[in-house]
């Protein structure tokens, strides 16, 4: 029972434990709410403005000792007078009132704050700076996070701009520079002067003033679609690649699921959206912005936004700007941008946009949507058979048992019950000490133990004994399936015949002994004992029955009077045995039989009481169980059945589970029959004996199966039962 | 230095090496070493439960039985015990009880402080088991289901949900998992060693219940404790796990392993 | 009898295998959104030209908390003679009316509308709004919203891509420290916007636009008819008419309001079972269309149609929990045992049509948020709840479409917010 409790409370508490485990956590933390900036704005410049305000702020408390509180103590040199910087700077710079020139071969490691002109020739590399002025950045210039200027901001060959550049009023950005996010009225590429400006075009593109027609999923723009004057005005919007053809306007914004390609000379009024790439041929110009997932290609003199206005230039990608490029306005590129790379500017030859530069990342972009399409294809096809398999096996099983029943109606069964209508197989598979196997039946082996016999004898002798006189004592002992069976088998059982034969002798005369395995033998060609099972069947039941009435005087009636039902498929106990591998290809079934107006064969519903020791009213045929559970019902500690004779004759069996097919044949001949199983009788003598009175038993029988007879445990409980209070 | 866009578009790094080693070194050969011996673990279960049970059930009711399952892997092993069927008693106070509780769970002017999900959980499974208590009161001779018949039901679903579990759990920890492979195989690990005990106590408790009380709780036991307890404890351990992983990613190294877009 | 069983038996099979289906969808969302690349939203751009926008705010009975709305967006970075601000005073019978028109005194930007009759409900008062509305791009906020400075800019932003029809943002709950309900309902708002619909929003499916932060081209709605005083969910609605018009929604993640989400059981159960009648009209209306539609891609179908029904499936599981019951009793339920109990349940656990457990533990992964992922096996019986008022809604839906009953707009119940706000702005 122990282990019982102890499974059912570890079952209760792995049950709960999650939910308690998270009440737990619910009650221990309060939760907290998402913090939201809600006073963050974006600025372009806000790394500058974050900085120069921290430090405006701390520098009017500045005491001049060198250090300077901002986020956290720095060092700070005043660079007013300073004619040498270290080669490696680790303090803030601040330049005041002369314009910052460092030498070269300098590294600042902290920021450079110049509120005059700021010149940095042959500067590996600086963390960052700001002018209030103008910022020159010399040749290879390394700047890490950011850099700003009020004036115009001029970055030579090679330089890396870092994460931010910005301005408030130009950048011109020199060849192979690196940048990430730039960001001034105007930013031009490739140090081109940038004097042409679009003054034809700054005005009049006021889009929302002109109603826009809108195409969808065109591939071109071509002169077909344009008017004359070489103008289409409309909105593109297409799932494809789109290329406007050379010389072309647009008036109106492109948005693409793919790559947006502009031929030279093309110009377009809106905004351009892409996924994928963006390619802008020579001398093309887009009046608004440019914002793509992919990357950004802009070969010479492009043009993107207006002077006087603010317009981005936005790529997950990188973005390339050739020479002479403008934008007006914002340009970040999450992969890094680059101007006029590879390229020798003093050597500069216009090139023209002929194919699109692959993207290496194109290709890998690709391949996790078609996986999860193809992962997701498979499985809806392969549901979609399975499910269609699983119908048709399902169908075909319905179909099989319709065809299993049909075959059962015409009775095309073998012998003792053989589905396919054969013979019993004659060669074992297997015999081990307890059994013999056959590939469609057990046979349990009998070993004739004397003390074992001589132990039985006597509780059966002490039982029979211990009844009050006038009590007709029966006794009735069934041999193995076994001693049925063909002489050549005989060799794997001791004499059963024999043992039974030698209690018998022992009993007083008055009791009656049932010569149940002579009454069998005679039948032994019929279907008496389960294939798959220890036990025997309602018919080896009824000429055990027979036998019995035959001896108490009893007229039984016929078996041809009774109507035989039967449950089809039965697989008993003997297939729990590992080594009977096949005895499921060899169902038994399970034949009941039911006489009309009998009382005892309505299905009453058992009645059972909290503590387990009486059960009454089981039906004799439980419809609605399985097997071998037809009779009776299930393991009873006793049950009472309700006879066919009124007169006061009650019959009490005392029998193991062999005496659940015998009752129901002996119904008819008396009031009541008390079933009292040798091994569940939960009851001790005191409540054996009070049933016994209760019903006024006139006729007792004790039944067992000859495999039986060494049961300690059984002997010990009729031992028990038997013992008068 | 990154600009970063803080929780709007940061993601991690697929670790693919990782993940295959989990799935293909772990996951598969526990799914594959299961399906061949899930029949004898569901034997050595059987023979527990049986064990466990002849203390209350007389040892020549009980047997093991085998029952096909999976065609090509082989069938399972279950307990056979005697039903026990409801006595009428039994069934009114269940009937008056369950009205009573499904009236207390439909209360119009209940408080919706006390939880109204839980109320709606337990009306259904009080709906399940009043069905289940008619069928008994006019039909009980019809019950489709023996004690036994439940019992291999039971071992079959639990079967079904030990292997599920395994291909779930997996895939949860291999392929949506982070952090490192000890992080994951200790959850994995952790998952499947709950869900088999529970599994087993779980086997043992049901067939305790209907053997020895009746078969009326047959219904409840299936519907209310069976599968969404299984995904609780899951979810449960699934939840610790990214728990730990959240507080990892938030501080050290592990902080550089954001991407930012 | 024995098709009966089998048509109850392949119900079964087949709500199973719809489960599947979300649980996979699910777990594609959370796989991209933890591992895949995130697509840009637009709000890196910066452009002097913005779009003139009206943001309406629908009001009634708002006299608790008009204030934080109004002077958040007072307050705000987006140009001052590129928007306007118009809040609805639908039939208010408290201060309402008098505290908007005092606002309007003293801001010109500021252009209440009073309703004082005519159809009540959300969308007959955006509506009547529109029609007043100077702005291309109309934002809808709620009265107890709290925009951030940013956050019209943010939305704005996305109407510079011509295919934009509508854009949403994402709504964070401050009042999470009420109750149990509340950390719940936020976990699953997580899922919800940071997993989900970013994921939509990654894989070019359908994101939803939510009603409220978010906004959409006038234009478009006019041109349509404006809304339907009829559908509940006008959301949802709004979403499926520009998709199946060519149009798109997307969702900016980084455009984030503080919002309150229902504090009662009782007050959940309502709105549930509102957005569940609204959703499942709009799936009556939509759900051929979207099938037919011209310009929608084959994945924005499948997921536009998977999104459709989502408030349909709870019932349709309720369906197959009742079968499930009827087989066991019948003794048919040996075929499925084992496998399709566990999957029956299993792939809808998953845990339902909000957000699984999974997608909602990506989205505190992302958002770094710890403990509250240790809440995760209480969601459970959530489930069943809205089970329960989802299927409610649906039925409610179904009744709509047959009777054709003229359907009442009824707001989710405010709680005290005073104290609520004060946290928030902590």
């Amino acid at each position: 029972m122990t282990i019982i409790i102890i499974a059912i409370t570890a079952f209760v508490i792995m049950l709960l434990f999650p939910i308690l485990f998270s009440l737990f956590f619910l009650r221990k933390s309060s939760g907290k709410v998402l913090e939201i900036e809600q006073t963050k704005i974006r600025d372009p410049r806000y790394f500058v403005k974050s900085f120069t305000g921290l430090f405006d702020e701390k520098w009017a408390d500045y005491d001049g000792s060198g250090k300077i509180l901002l986020s956290r103590e720095e060092n700070i040199l005043e660079a007013d007078g300073l004619k040498e910087y270290p080669s490696v700077c680790q303090s803030i710079i601040y330049a005041i009132n002369l314009d910052f020139r460092p030498q070269a071969g300098t590294r600042f490691e902290k920021e450079v704050y110049a509120r005059q002109n700021a010149y940095l020739s042959g500067v590996e590399t600086i963390r960052a700076i700001c002018s209030k002025k103008n910022l020159v950045l010399g040749n290879g210039t390394k700047v890490l996070r950011w850099v700003d200027a009020e004036g115009t901001l001029t970055a030579s060959d090679d330089c890396d701009l870092g994460i931010s550049a910005t301005s408030t009023t130009k950048i011109i950005v020199g060849g192979n520079c690196r940048f990430r996010r730039l960001y001034a009225p105007t930013i031009l590429f490739g140090q081109g002067t940038g004097e042409v400006l679009l003054d034809e075009c700054s005005h009049n593109l006021n889009l929302k003033s002109t109603p826009l027609d809108e195409l969808r999923n065109i591939k071109y723009v071509t002169n077909d679609l344009a008017d004359d004057a070489g103008v289409l005005a409309g909105t593109i919007i297409t799932i494809y690649d789109i290329t406007v053809l050379n010389r072309l306007t647009v008036k109106g914004h492109i948005r693409s699921h793919k790559s947006i390609r502009l031929c030279d000379n093309a110009v377009i009024y809106g905004n351009l959206f892409a996924e994928e790439d963006i390619y802008l041929g020579q001398n093309t110009r887009v009046y608004g912005s440019v914002f793509t997932q992919g990357s950004l290609y802009a070969e010479s003199d492009v043009t993107i936004g207006q002077p006087g206005k603010t317009k981005s230039v936005i790529a997950r990608g990188k973005v390339i700007f050739n020479k002479n490029c403008r934008v007006y306005g914002y340009v970040s590129s999450e992969a890094g941008g680059e101007c006029c790379p590879d390229y020798n500017l003093s050597k500069m030859e216009p090139i023209a946009l002929s194919r699109p530069r692959p993207h290496k990342g194109l290709l890998l972009k690709k391949i996790w949507p078609a996986v999860i399409s193809i992962a997701m294809l498979f499985a809806i096809i392969t549901t979609s058979i399975s499910t269609t398999a699983i119908l048709k096996r399902i169908h075909e099983k319905e179909r099989l048992l319709e065809v299993e029943k049909a075959i059962a109606k015409e009775f095309t069964y073998g012998v003792d019950g053989k589905p396919d209508g054969g013979q019993l197989e004659t060669i074992p598979t297997l015999v081990t000490k307890e059994h013999v196997y056959f590939e469609d039946r057990v046979l349990e082996r009998f070993y004739y133990d004397p003390n074992g016999i001589w132990q039985a004898s006597e509780i059966l002798r002490g039982a029979m004994d211990s009844l009050p006189e006038g009590v007709n004592k029966y006794l009735m002992l069934i041999p193995t399936r076994i001693s049925l069976e063909d002489d050549r088998y005989q060799m794997y059982s001791d004499d059963v015949i024999g043992a039974i034969a030698e209690i018998y002798a022992t009993m007083p005369s008055e009791v009656i002994t049932i010569d149940t395995a002579n009454a069998l033998f005679e039948h032994k060609s019929e279907y008496l004992f389960f294939r798959t099972d220890h036990v025997w069947t309602a018919l080896g039941a009824y000429y055990a029955a027979e036998e019995f009435c035959k001896s108490a005087g009893i007229g039984m009636k016929d078996i041809s009077e009774y109507q035989e039902n039967r449950f089809e498929h039965y697989i008993g106990t003997m297939n729990a045995l590992p080594e009977a591998r096949t005895l499921s290809k060899y169902p038994d079934y399970v034949s009941y039989y039911i006489r009309e107006g009998a009382a005892n064969q309505q299905t009453i519903t058992a009645r059972r009481t909290k503590d387990d020791y009486l059960i009454y009213n089981t039906p004799t045929v439980a419809l609605s169980r399985q097997g071998y559970d037809i009779f009776i019902g299930s393991y009873f500690s006793h049950s009472i059945l309700y006879g066919d004779l009124k007169k006061d004759k009650t019959l009490m069996i005392l029998g193991d589970e062999y005496s659940k097919a015998l009752a129901p044949w002996l119904t008819p001949y008396y009031e009541n029959v008390i079933l009292v199983d040798s091994k569940f009788f939960y009851g001790g003598s005191m409540e054996f004996w009070q049933l016994f009175s209760q019903y006024k038993i006139t006729d007792f029988v004790v039944m067992e199966y000859v495999q039986n007879l060494g049961n300690s445990l059984i002997n010990t409980r009729i031992k028990g039962i038997f013992s008068k209070p | 230095m990154q600009i970063y866009f803080s929780r709007s578009y940061r993601h991690l790094k697929p670790d693919s090496k990782e993940r295959l080693f989990l799935l293909l070194g772990c996951v598969l050969p526990c799914v594959v070493f299961f399906l061949f011996f899930y029949t004898k673990i569901s034997y050595l279960l059987a023979v527990w439960v049986k064990e466990a049970l002849t203390v209350t059930i007389p040892e020549s009711s009980l047997r093991i039985a085998y029952a096909e399952f999976l065609p090509f892997f082989g069938g399972v092993y279950y307990v056979q015990i005697p039903s026990t069927m409801p006595s009428f008693q039994e069934i009114t106070l269940n009937l008056a009880v369950t009205l009573i509780l499904l009236f207390i769970c439909f209360l119009p002017s209940r408080n919706s402080k006390g939880g109204t999900p839980l109320f709606i959980y337990f009306a259904i499974i009080l709906l399940t088991h009043l069905i289940a208590i008619i069928f008994f009161m006019f039909a009980q001779d019809f019950y489709p289901y023996s004690a036994t018949h439940y019992s291999e039901l039971y071992i079959k679903q639990q079967v079904g949900i030990w292997l599920s579990f395994l291909v779930l759990s997996g895939l949860i920890m291999g392929i949506l998992g982070y952090g490192g492979i000890t992080g994951r195989l200790i959850a994995f690990w952790g998952t499947m060693t709950y869900s088999f005990v529970f599994g087993c106590v779980r086997y043992l408790a049901s067939m305790f219940i209907i053997s020895k009380v009746s078969s009326l709780y047959m219904a409840i036991l299936f519907f209310s404790l069976g599968p969404l307890f299984d995904f609780l404890y899951l979810v449960c351990f699934y939840s610790i796990y990214i728990n730990a992983q959240i507080n990892r990613f938030d501080q050290g190294e592990r902080r550089l392993k954001w991407l930012w877009l | 009898m024995a098709l009966v069983i089998t048509v109850f038996k392949v119900y079964f099979v087949l709500i199973v295998i719809l489960m599947l289906v979300y649980a996979v969808r699910h777990f594609i969302f959370s796989y991209n959104r933890i591992f895949g690349q995130q697509r840009m939203y637009y709000n890196d751009i910066y452009d002097s030209e913005l779009p003139f926008v009206s943001v309406l705010i629908p009001m009634h009975n708002e006299e608790k908390v008009l204030q934080n709305v109004l002077d958040s967006l007072l307050v705000c970075n987006y140009e001052k003679d590129r928007f306007e601000i118009i809040p609805i005073n639908d039939n208010s019978s408290d201060a309402t009316a008098k505290m908007l028109d005092e606002y309007k005194v003293r801001y010109p930007i500021i252009r209440p509308l009073h309703r004082n009759s005519g159809e009540r409900g959300k969308p007959a008062s955006l509506n009547d709004a529109m029609q007043l509305a100077k702005g291309e791009i109309i934002v809808v906020f709620d009265a107890d919203y709290r925009p951030g400075k940013d956050l019209l800019r943010q939305l704005a932003l996305a109407f510079a891509d011509p295919e934009v029809g509508a854009v949403m943002g994402r709504v964070v709950p401050y009042n999470i420290t009420k109750n149990w309900l509340t950390r719940l309902l936020n976990l699953e708002r997580s899922g919800g916007y940071q997993a989900d619909q970013q994921a939509r929003y990654n894989l070019k499916t359908v994101p939803q636009y939510g009603g409220t932060v978010g906004g959409f081209r006038k234009n478009i709605i006019l041109e349509t008819g404006g809304f339907n005083p009829r559908v509940l969910a006008e959301d949802t609605e709004l979403t499926y008419r520009l998709y199946t018009k060519g149009w798109k929604v997307v969702y900016a993640n980084a455009a984030e309001c503080y919002e309150e989400v229902p504090e009662t059981w009782d007050a959940r159960a309502k709105q549930v079972r509102r957005w569940s009648r609204g959703h499942n009209s709009v799936m009556f209306r939509y759900f051929l269309p979207v099938i037919f539609s011209k310009h929608m891609t084959p994945r924005e179908k499948l997921d536009g149609t998977l999104l459709l029904i989502v408030y349909a499936v709870p019932f349709l599981f309720a369906l197959a929990l009742i079968d499930s019951i009827i087989l066991f009793f019948l003794g048919e339920m040996n075929v499925f045992v084992g496998w399709w109990a566990l999957l029956f349940l299993g792939a809808y656990n998953s845990y339902g049509n909000f957000a699984p457990f999974y997608e909602i533990a990506t989205a505190l992964m992302v958002d770094g948020v710890k403990k509250d992922v240790l809440l995760l096996p209480l969601i459970t019986f959530n489930f069943y709840f809205y089970l329960w008022n989802i299927s409610l809604g649906l039925l409610d839906a179904v009744g709509d479409l047959v009777t054709r009953r003229v359907v009442e707009w009824a707001k989710t119940e405010r709680f005290d917010d005073s104290k609520n706000a004060e946290v928030a702005q902590q």
